[in-house]
């Protein structure tokens, strides 16, 4: 196939495929997931400033502080209760 | 898998939220009613590229996912003048990448390169499901074709999105998408007729089989 009616007529074929969609479920799984982001982006987007910082503060820094300092002394006395009071 | 529409109507849409400048502003409001209509209106588009993109169902599922959940984490920094579809194709087409990075690492180190070039003669999701001859020949002749020009392929002569909106989609200067189209539209051309020619083959060795019998 070659030329520009060959490449005309290639593309009519593909603008022609059929779009597909995926299943109910699925599709409403992921709309459903989306959504609530979207809702919870905008709950935090509508608070007043102050608490939006705090909020992103928390988000950002304290929590995952809190998480590692909680794992390192949980690792801390998981070592020592292995190794003994030596 | 469905079959469905190009432009599935869309209840919403019918109501109020009709054009996409008003839906981008409801958008920047965080209205999950606008997120409704922009879902109903692109899913089966994303989707379908997606699965012709990645030749996966189950990987166009997923980057389907995560391109719906970019749009509602930035749904509210989005620019006034965004337009929609070619920013969920982006999203979509820069996940995609991604995500072939990483498969491109796990096949290296399993060693299942042979794997894939055995892939390009199984039938793909789309061959599957194609409803005519004349389909399933131009899916199988699409999943042949390299990543960089299908996806060219896809987005302008399956999606009809504007060359300029594509380029912008794959990152390319007009000047070199344009090139590398009308590179993609030849090798369509020959993998259709490499099928063809493969095709009258097997029948003949399938005759001169039956023949022989």
């Amino acid at each position: 196939m070659s030329g520009d009616d060959d490449h005309e007529a290639l593309d009519r074929a593909l603008a022609e495929l059929p779009a597909y969609d995926l299943d109910e479920r699925r599709s409403a799984q992921v709309h459903r997931r989306a959504r609530g982001v979207l809702v919870e982006r905008t709950r935090i987007a509508s608070r007043p400033p102050w608490l939006r910082t705090l909020t992103r503060v928390y988000d950002v820094g304290l929590e995952p502080a809190l998480v590692v300092c909680a794992a390192v002394v949980y690792l801390a006395w998981a070592v020592r209760s292995v190794v003994g009071p030596h | 898998m469905e079959l469905r529409d190009p432009a599935p109507p869309s209840k919403v849409d019918a109501i109020a939220l009709d054009d996409e400048k008003a839906l981008v502003r409801a958008l920047r409001r965080g209205d999950a009613r606008a997120f409704d209509a922009v879902y109903e209106r692109y899913r089966a588009r994303l989707f379908a590229f997606l699965v012709r993109l990645s030749r996966s169902r189950h990987v166009a599922e997923d980057l389907l996912q995560e391109t719906w959940l970019r749009l509602a984490r930035h749904a509210l920094e989005l620019d006034e003048d965004t337009r929609l579809l070619p920013w969920l194709y982006t999203v979509a087409r820069n996940l995609h990448t991604s995500h072939r990075r990483w498969s491109l690492l796990d096949a290296e180190r399993l060693g299942a390169l042979r794997f894939w070039a055995r892939e390009a003669d199984e039938l793909s999701p789309f061959e599957r499901m194609a409803a005519n001859e004349t389909e399933r020949k131009l899916e199988h002749a699409l999943a042949a074709l390299p990543v960089a020009q299908r996806e060219v392929v896809l987005l302008v002569c399956v999606e009809r999105m504007e060359p300029t909106d594509a380029a912008r989609v794959v990152g390319l200067a007009p000047e070199a998408f344009r090139q590398r189209l009308s590179r993609a539209r030849v090798a369509l051309a020959d993998a259709l007729v490499a099928r063809e020619e493969r095709v009258a083959v097997s029948v003949t060795a399938a005759r001169k089989k039956g023949r022989d019998r």
